[in-house]
């Protein structure tokens, strides 16, 4: 070193660059507070969408049970109903039955099909079946066929099979 | 790579100021990295419509240019010169050190006084002085190619200063500052180390004697007794009639007559002016060397040339002196002083930057 003093420090910041630094640092440091900002809001977004979506997928599936468990109950309910409906119909049709059925023959056992009925009684001769039990049985049933034999006392046992359509050979067999 | 980026962002200014008792002068450099893009010089000249003011205002648009200026400053103080060692304790034999300043180089050191060189930085007020340079820098760096050769005297001669220095194989014997002062109504240079050159001034009074052409001066009062002859013809012979005013007439015409040569003289100091710097230069780098040789502080060794610096301007007649009189074999260098200051200051920004 030849001098006898030493150098002032010589710095590149000066008044006019610390001024254009500084503000040149504060507005990227806004950019970068508003990106990230941005960028955070932009995350949440994503993950609340992704949220959403899983959301949304749960309920679809949710929607689908609960429309398949409707339709289930629909069909049930139909069920039910159909039931209901032929039960009252059959109840109606005993009642009917028992009904057609008149005091001076006595039924010992009926077998209800599913497009038959069979009838197993006690009639004090042919002639009041005929008139009084079969007449009524033809009108309501297809085919009809009944089988008497003879008891001790005179009266007669008689198998009644009846049937809605053709299939009469089905019911015997089923018997 | 800081120093790349501002490089390329920033030039470089190198002002370099040399202050004289008369004058100012600005040496300014600009780089733009290591590229001189400008150079440029101004003198600012010491009168009574100098401001320092007007200084500040020239420098302010070179420091607001760029953060890296320099500003080096030469250092002009009187007391100021070198010690051949750098040992504290033997410091102490050749100055106070407690008084100066010194920067040692080495193995001898170079100093200036402590308040002299607080005044000069304090001359310049709001301008921040970043470097003060000695002469005996600027010998060494100038004189680099010849220093370790035998023992020489090197010299940078200004109009404001003599420095000196002695150098043996790049090894320093001695060195020494001379001041002088210029004062423009006595055209004479007035020494301020009057004490040391007491018996020169006998010399020189002694020498200006022996060169003062007595015939002419002889030639010059005849011319002025014609003169004179003719123009007392007319008017002043009427009073010469009374024959009582003749001592009065006597008295005027030696009046006249001194009026004369005193202007002649003057006029015969003015041709000589250059000569008698030439030859009182001469003298002091005599003195100089009489205190080499006789003090036995310094290792006497035989100076055998002398290389000179010259940044004022030397007659053939300073030459002759060395070589005739101190029988040195004399080798003369222009010196831009400001150039050399300024190469100072890059060498000094290398090494600190």
């Amino acid at each position: 070193m030849y001098s006898y003093i030493k150098p002032k420090k010589k710095t590149p910041l000066t008044q006019e660059v610390i001024l254009i630094v500084s503000f040149f640092s504060i507005s990227f440091l806004m950019l970068f507070t508003t990106y990230g900002f941005l960028a955070y809001k932009d995350y949440k977004f994503e993950k609340d969408m992704n949220h959403i979506e899983n959301k949304k997928q749960e309920l679809k599936i949710s929607i689908n049970n609960l429309q398949n468990r409707i339709k289930f109950i629909e069909q049930e309910s139909n069920l039910a109903n159909k039931i209901y409906t032929t039960n009252s119909v059959l109840k109606d049709s005993i009642s009917n039955l028992f009904d057609l059925v008149p005091e001076r023959i006595t039924l010992s056992k009926a077998q209800i099909l599913k497009n038959g009925l069979i009838l197993f009684g006690i009639t004090p001769n042919k002639e009041i079946y005929e008139y009084m039990l079969e007449a009524p049985l033809k009108s309501i049933f297809a085919k009809n066929h009944t089988s008497f034999y003879q008891l001790e006392n005179g009266w007669l046992r008689f198998v009644s099979t009846n049937y809605l359509d053709n299939n009469f050979e089905d019911l015997a067999n089923e018997n | 790579m800081l120093k790349k980026i501002y490089d390329f962002l920033y030039d470089t200014i190198l002002i370099n100021i040399i202050k004289t008792s008369q004058e100012i002068v600005i040496y300014i450099e600009i780089y733009s990295g290591k590229k001189l893009k400008d150079s440029i010089e101004k003198i600012f000249t010491l009168n009574s419509s100098f401001k320092k003011k007007l200084l500040y205002e020239y420098l302010k648009p070179f420091m607001e240019e760029t953060p890296f200026y320099y500003i080096s400053l030469l250092d002009n103080s009187c007391e100021q010169g070198i010690i051949p060692t750098c040992k504290q304790n033997k410091m102490d034999d050749f100055i106070d050190t407690a008084i100066i300043k010194y920067v040692c180089d080495k193995e001898w050191a170079y100093y200036t006084a402590k308040f002299e060189l607080d005044d000069e930085i304090d001359f310049f007020e709001d301008i921040d002085i970043d470097f003060v340079f000695s002469p005996f820098i600027i010998i060494k760096n100038f004189f680099k190619d010849k220093i370790f050769s035998s023992t020489s005297m090197y010299v940078i001669i200004e109009e404001n200063f003599i420095a000196l220095a002695i150098f043996k194989e790049g090894k320093i014997l001695y060195g020494d500052y001379i001041c002088i002062e210029i004062h423009e109504d006595i055209p004479a240079m007035v020494y301020e180390d009057v004490s040391e050159n007491q018996n020169d001034e006998e010399e020189i009074d002694s020498i200006d004697l022996d060169d003062i052409d007595v015939d002419d001066g002889l030639d010059d009062i005849d011319d002025t007794l014609g003169e004179i002859d003719d123009l007392d013809s007319i008017d002043d012979l009427d009073s010469i009639d009374n024959f009582s005013d003749t001592e009065a007439l006597e008295e005027k015409l030696e009046e006249n007559l001194e009026e004369i040569s005193s202007d002649k003289k003057e006029q015969k100091q003015n041709e000589d002016t250059e000569f008698n710097d030439d030859y009182q230069r001469y003298l002091l780098i005599q003195s100089s060397l009489k205190e080499y040789y006789n003090n036995e502080k310094y290792e006497n060794e035989f100076v055998e040339n002398i290389y000179v610096a010259n940044a004022t301007n030397l007659s053939g007649d300073f030459k002759r002196y060395m070589e005739e009189e101190l029988f040195l074999s004399t080798y003369i260098r222009s010196i831009e002083l400001s150039l050399e200051l300024c190469e100072i200051t890059k060498q000094e920004i290398e090494k600190n930057v």
